[in-house]
């Protein structure tokens, strides 16, 4: 048994998974502002620093407009946009999904554990897609 | 019958009183920290509910072993770095911001007077004011938005170093770890809460290992 400090109450827990539907809650409301003003047709929406200042597409670039044609079911464009979030987006999801279960349902929270094997596969994804979408920007 | 453990605000269990006569044992438990009971009322030392109970001797353990004593704080956030910096790209960010929080809601556990929550937030807070300032519509919008975000970086740092001082007072002086512990400044600077996880990750499977040793 580890020495870690539990959790005394179901108060506790009560209160973790009030924050958990705060932030599902949040999640949701992003999710309604990216489909009802699609990035491609508003302007607030904050631009990624890496391709502003240095004029490089990070990995992430794209990300935005990607989740909102998903949202609108456009897959096609959702993978021009930024193909790694289209195919990481399943297993985010079944994370976050996992974490909100345990946050509601165990006394003892931990997040749920990502092999450190899929981290660095993931990782090294990232910057293959990165490697990838310059040279492709470059040469096309 | 189960007991809780309080030490100054922290309480930790419940646990068995077998789990209780171990943990005075190898000395984590002190017999002046509080105990209660689910019958009891009163908060008590601990050494009035061991009492007359032998406590069992503390097996010798390896050399090796003995240096990872339990802790009585709480784990640092177990996200691998790998997935939290890969989160950080996919959501544009959004996903440090979140986590940034967490990283400061376990400061504020195990460093109760901890100020790096209250820096983060001012951050949050001046990002947001220059989100409106810059769609506002009034002269020089743009450029007030710009020092307002420069601003904002500038507190970040700040904000990163008071969380990097934190850490360190934490594993140096309240749970020490064996060899000593110190973050570097470069790193700080560039990879802020990346280098953190990183640092959390590491310290988490030391103390999972720890736990199935002790």
């Amino acid at each position: 048994m580890h020495w870690e400090s539990r959790v005394m109450s179901g108060r506790t827990r009560g209160m973790r998974c009030a924050m958990a539907n705060v932030c599902a809650g949040v999640a949701l409301a992003v999710a309604g502002v990216l489909y009802r003003f699609p990035p491609e047709q508003h302007s607030f929406y904050p631009q990624c620093p890496v391709f502003h200042y240095l004029h490089v597409l990070c990995p992430g670039c794209g990300a935005t407009r990607a989740l909102a044609a998903l949202l609108h079911l456009r897959w096609e464009a959702a993978l021009q946009y930024n193909a790694l979030v289209v195919v990481l987006l399943p297993f985010v999801m079944v994370y976050f999904a996992a974490a909100y279960w345990r946050a509601c349902t165990q006394e003892d929270f931990a997040w749920p554990r990502v092999p450190a094997f899929a981290a660095a596969a993931g990782l090294a994804a990232a910057l293959v897609f990165g490697v990838v979408r310059n040279a492709a920007a470059l040469l096309g | 019958m189960n007991y809780k453990i309080k030490r100054g605000d922290q309480e930790y269990g419940p646990y068995t009183l077998a789990e209780l006569q171990r943990y005075v044992a190898s000395g984590n438990v002190l017999l002046t920290d509080l105990c209660q009971s689910e019958g009891m009322a009163e908060w008590v030392p601990v050494q009035q509910v061991i009492g007359n109970i032998p406590v069992p001797a503390a097996a010798p353990a390896p050399a090796a072993a003995a240096a990872f004593q339990p802790s009585p704080y709480p784990l640092p956030p177990n996200l691998h770095w790998g997935v939290a910096i890969l989160l950080g790209v996919i959501t544009c960010g959004l996903f440090n911001w979140v986590w940034v929080l967490v990283q400061c809601a376990w400061i504020r556990k195990v460093q109760p007077g901890s100020k790096t929550l209250f820096i983060y937030l001012a951050v949050v807070a001046v990002f947001i004011a220059a989100i409106f300032v810059e769609f506002s519509g009034f002269d020089d919008a743009r450029a007030l938005a710009g020092l307002m975000r420069l601003a904002a970086v500038a507190v970040w740092i700040a904000a990163s170093f008071s969380m990097r001082s934190d850490i360190e007072e934490h594993y140096i002086t309240r749970d020490p770890i064996p060899g000593g512990f110190a973050l570097s400044g470069v790193m700080t600077f560039f990879f802020s809460i990346y280098y953190f996880q990183y640092h959390f990750t590491k310290i988490r499977e030391m103390k999972e290992r720890q736990g199935i040793y002790a």
